[in-house]
């Protein structure tokens, strides 16, 4: 019970960080889809894929947090798509 | 049941939300999917813009060198000198051959003045060897009226000496008789005798009168033979006249020679031949610049472009014309727009699919690859930048299609 009032509540709060972030990155939208790091250029999807596996591994603690992994079936995909859906949406908003 | 409800409200969510991530991810990965065909993009590009290796056009030492390494140089701008001395000395000497040419000329014209005076005077020659044939011609009627003549006065002789004759064989048998006196024999004799003199005289005149035909003709053929001979010396003096034409057909030889001449004194002066940029300068005042060799290299910066390597599946997709975003790496953040100007229509084949081309048999390779690598053609994107931008060729590029709007 206690667990299903916070659930809600935390979602929108990573969904306002997220969609704040978002916001953030969006003004600087017309930059090259490539990064330099140390005279080596990386596409921006390895980025976009870091940043994806960085926001799987937060919310899965968060999951954890809120006692609800144990529902989420089939838990080997899920994991992985919401890491594909996080990269993918993260490029499609700054690099498409 | 009352434990259970939220356990079950609890199970349905995670389903929900296990689906939906499921879903979201498909969903997203077919928008990325989507929207990269419909916008290809490469990171396999570079800046380019053409350049020449700037060669001189005449041979010789370079006198001045007006460029540095890298520097900008306005069209029209000075590049290098070629020592002009020689050329200058070819031109005037085909300048002075030209008027050489134009003084043989003046004396080939007074030349032909003079012949052209002799063919007159052969005219006249021969008018007057007409004149003579007239005169010959008339000097024969003359005497062939002499001849007439004198054949008149022989006949006259004759018909006076048979008168005579006749009168002294009348009168001399008379003299028997006492008729006529001797002194009238003696007259009679005398007539008859003066008579046929008259006639002998008469009949050489007629010889002479006919001598003199004789003579006359001959002298009319010979006044034909030498206006025969006065025509052809006419035609002789004519055909002999000189013309003008291999002289004055050389002129235009000569001309070219001049402007040949002032071509190669003006190409001893070098100019940029567009807006460019100056590179591979490693040459100091005083090398040696041979025809067709190349002194430096320009890099031609009024057009530039990113040649962006599509994949062939990509390139369908691509049309020239359309819109392109172009990212250079140097200045990520900036975006410059893009048109494309058109895309590749061959690169080297891949020697491990197709052999080596060469004599003989064809070089062709054992494989077993199961998966093939696209080809990748090179796409030329113009960069709408301003002129001054300061672009490099072959600065790493992003090149992003975004259609024909």
């Amino acid at each position: 019970m206690r667990h299903y009032h916070h659930i809600p509540r935390h979602i929108a709060r990573l969904g306002a960080l997220t969609a704040s972030f978002a916001a953030l990155l969006a003004a600087g939208c017309s930059r090259a889809p490539t990064f330099n790091i140390l005279g080596s250029f990386f596409p921006a999807w390895i980025l976009c894929g870091l940043i994806g596996i960085a926001l799987t591994v937060i919310v899965r603690l968060l999951f954890v947090r809120w006692d609800f992994e144990k529902y989420l079936t089939p838990m080997i995909l899920v994991y992985p798509c919401l890491a594909a859906f996080f990269t993918f949406t993260i490029w499609l908003i700054f690099f498409s | 049941m009352a434990d259970n409800d939220p356990e079950v409200r609890r199970k349905r969510l995670g389903r929900i939300v296990s689906w939906s991530i499921i879903a979201a991810a498909a969903v997203t990965g077919l928008i990325c999917v989507s929207e990269t065909t419909r916008y290809p993009r490469t990171d396999d590009a570079e800046v380019f813009a053409n350049f020449i290796g700037i060669a001189p056009q005449v041979e010789g030492p370079i006198t001045q060198l007006a460029v540095q390494d890298n520097a900008f140089i306005p069209e029209g701008k000075l590049l290098f000198e070629i020592d002009p001395r020689p050329y200058q000395y070819a031109l005037e000497k085909a300048r002075s051959d030209q008027k050489t040419l134009e003084g043989q000329i003046v004396d080939q014209t007074r030349t032909i003045a003079s012949q052209v005076s002799a063919v007159g005077a052969a005219k006249a020659n021969t008018e007057s060897a007409a004149a003579n044939v007239d005169r010959a011609a008339a000097a024969v009627k003359e005497a062939n009226a002499n001849v007439a003549n004198a054949k008149a006065a022989l006949d006259s002789a004759q018909a006076d000496l048979a008168y005579q004759t006749n009168n002294f064989h009348r009168i001399e048998p008379l003299l028997a008789k006492q008729f006529v006196t001797v002194d009238q024999i003696d007259q009679a004799r005398t007539a008859v005798t003066t008579r046929q003199q008259a006639v002998e005289q008469a009949r050489s005149q007629l010889a002479l009168a006919q001598a003199q035909v004789a003579s006359a003709t001959a002298a009319y053929e010979q006044a034909k033979a030498s206006m025969l001979q006065s025509h052809a010396q006419l035609d002789q003096s004519q055909h002999a006249v000189l013309t003008l034409d291999p002289l004055t057909a050389q002129r235009e030889g000569r001309a070219s020679a001049i402007q040949t001449a002032e071509y190669n004194l003006n190409n001893c002066r070098v100019y940029a031949p567009f807006d460019a940029r100056v590179t591979n300068l490693t040459i100091s005042r005083g090398q040696y610049a041979h025809v067709g060799q190349q002194v430096f290299t320009l890099i031609d910066t009024r057009v530039w472009w990113a040649v962006a390597n599509f994949r062939e599946t990509q390139l369908r997709h691509i049309h020239p014309g359309m819109r392109a975003d172009v990212y250079v790496l140097s200045r990520p953040d900036v975006k410059y727009q893009g048109v494309v100007d058109s895309v590749g229509f061959g690169v080297l084949p891949d020697s491990t699919l197709v052999g080596t081309f060469g004599q003989g048999l064809p070089d062709v390779q054992r494989s077993l690859n199961w998966v093939h690598l696209a080809t990748r053609y090179p796409v030329r994107v113009r960069i709408n930048a301003p002129h001054n931008e300061p672009f490099r060729v072959s600065e790493s590029a992003v090149v992003i299609i975004r259609g024909d709007h």
